[in-house]
């Protein structure tokens, strides 16, 4: 019964992302349209209850499947023709595993198949969930609102209650579907992702290269233990990924279609970590580098940049100014978690030494992310050695990883409560799936896959 | 331990409108009890009690304290606004740990 509600479950979530990507028209190959659809579909879930409760309609199991099916429906009234399509694709395409890419395939099946049985049958409880989004949604669904008893609660040593709706909401979709603590979805996204890099990746690798960066994607220990543990930061990574994949699309298509559904990406990272915002605003400088040498430079760059940046900032407003400010029956003021002497730039630079010496070059570098890091460093080193151009796609790819390079310690040096060791260190999640699209992308793996290619060719 | 506790109250009926004051870890450590203390939003999450630290405004609106010694731990009912007050100052003695 569980597994038929998560097909359930996963088939309305694609179909909900699906009729986003019709409505962008937005057509890619059946796989990564499929991926991209759950995982927009995950997205859209995790708004319907907030915006229920937004208009103060009691979050009842009725309330909230009913709303997820019309929103559904609606999202899909023009997506007819384009199932068939995808259908037709699907019956007229030959599924093709070659021998070699078995070996990397049954790996990572494997260390998917562990995170998803610790994720179902042995979930860890981190105080962070349970303090916050999680006691608020086994209330929300006892009281049918997550403005709940948990406010009547002494939280003086919290203020996970304030964190973004994202989890609370999908905890309550699944727990009414009869998961007591919820957290399916994680896999879910999890796999998703999966499928979705590993396309990205095979488009410019060969699948062997491909499989390889999979496999050392996937082993980063920090980033794993986080698809079998809820929290905001695995998610934030992957919708953060996802909006700059398309940014990049963007500029290379010229297809405002693109950027739209690059800016909702960012605005669905922003809705699970607010502070991402900053890094939209940061990532926003590669949209004026593209129209840089244009003529009209002023009306595409303002155009690009309200699709990007305004999503984002439209759900910041809402899930953190007015949920938090109107709605929630505590004082909350963001203005206080500010730094107070902005003019000092000590603690950007101090946060820039100690989370490069003790979190990616040094200290806990390999018990935390492993050689990854090493691994992105020596692929860079060895392109820019080799005297190998770097293609603009590659170079966008280089752009992010420094956007976030800087911009985690930019966040800490605006909000000091952003720490080290807990925040930074899962921050930095955002990073490794971008250094792996620049690994994707570096003319030295390129021209290694047409190599193998080639050599293919000839036997 | 907690549940223990919360099915004190569940068995009094009395679990809505109970506040009961939990002292630090350490303060238990100290009298032979291994009891690491949950904040109070995950000690609602698991038994539905309500429950407060010595640090937060709302300690002295508490009807209930956990006491220990030698080993035992005891549910008290404060009865002397007192009494509570000077149990919240010596608590504040031990440090707190999330």
């Amino acid at each position: 019964m569980p597994v038929l509600i998560i097909i359930l479950l996963g088939l309305l979530q694609f179909s909900t992302g699906f009729g986003i990507l019709v409505l962008l028209k937005i057509y890619l190959k059946p796989v990564v349209c499929i991926s991209l659809s759950v995982l927009i579909g995950i997205a859209v879930f995790a708004i319907i209850p907030f915006l229920l409760q937004l208009l103060y309609i009691p979050l009842t199991s009725f309330a909230v499947y009913a709303s997820i099916v019309v929103v559904c429906l609606l999202l899909n009234l023009n997506s007819g023709k384009q199932v068939l399509q995808l259908l037709y694709t699907f019956k007229h395409s030959r599924f093709r595993i070659k021998l070699y890419e078995l070996p990397f395939l049954l790996l990572v099946c494997f260390i998917v198949f562990v995170s998803i049985w610790r994720c179902y049958y042995l979930p860890p409880t981190p105080r962070d969930l349970t303090s916050g989004p999680e006691v608020i949604a086994e209330y929300a669904v006892k009281e049918k609102t997550m403005i709940n008893s948990v406010f009547t609660v002494d939280l003086a040593t919290t203020n996970n209650q304030y964190k973004p709706s994202f989890i609370t909401c999908l905890q309550i979709i699944y727990k009414y579907a009869g998961f007591p603590f919820g957290q399916v979805w994680l896999s879910v996204i999890f796999i998703f992702f999966l499928v979705f890099l590993y396309h990205a990746l095979s488009v410019t690798l060969h699948k062997i290269i491909a499989g390889i960066l999979m496999i050392m994607f996937i082993s980063i220990p920090e980033m794993y233990a986080y698809t079998f543990m809820v929290l905001f930061d695995y998610s934030n990574s992957v919708f953060f990924c996802l909006s700059l994949y398309f940014l990049f699309e963007f500029f290379s298509s010229e297809k405002t279609n693109y950027i739209i559904l690059s800016g909702i990406l960012m605005a669905i990272a922003t809705y699970i970590r607010s502070e991402t915002l900053v890094l939209a605003c940061i990532v926003y400088v590669s949209v004026l580098f593209h129209y840089w040498k244009r003529r009209n430079f002023l009306k595409p760059t303002l155009r690009s940049g309200a699709y990007f940046i305004l999503p984002s900032l439209f759900i910041y407003l809402l899930s953190i100014v007015v949920y938090i400010n109107w709605y929630l029956p505590s004082d909350y003021t963001i203005e206080t978690l500010l730094n107070k002497n902005l003019l000092n730039f000590y603690s950007f630079y101090q946060r820039l030494s100690d989370m490069t010496g003790r979190l990616l070059l040094a200290g806990d570098t390999i018990n935390y992310y492993g050689y990854f890091v090493y691994i992105f460093l020596f692929i860079l080193c060895l392109t820019i050695f080799d005297r190998n151009l770097l293609n603009k796609t590659a170079l966008n790819w280089l752009f992010a990883v420094f956007a976030v390079f800087i911009g985690l310690p930019f966040i800490a040096y605006l909000f000091p409560l952003y720490d080290l060791d807990n925040s930074t260190k899962r921050g930095l999640f955002k990073i490794f799936p971008l250094m792996l699209l620049f690994m994707a992308n570096s003319p030295l793996l390129i021209s290694l896959s047409d190599s193998i290619k080639k050599w293919e060719q000839t036997k | 331990m907690s549940k223990e506790i919360a099915g004190f109250f569940a068995k009094n009926g009395n679990m809505k409108n109970a506040l009961v004051l939990i002292p630090p870890s350490a303060y238990f450590k100290e009298r032979g009890v291994d009891y690491d203390v949950p904040e109070p939003a995950v000690f609602y999450y698991y038994t539905g009690l309500k429950t407060t630290w010595v640090n937060s405004p709302v300690a002295s609106n508490a009807g209930w304290m956990v006491i220990a010694g030698k080993g035992h731990y005891q549910i008290i009912p404060v009865t002397d606004k007192k009494v509570l007050t000077d149990s919240i100052n010596i608590f504040k003695k031990y440090p707190l740990d999330l």
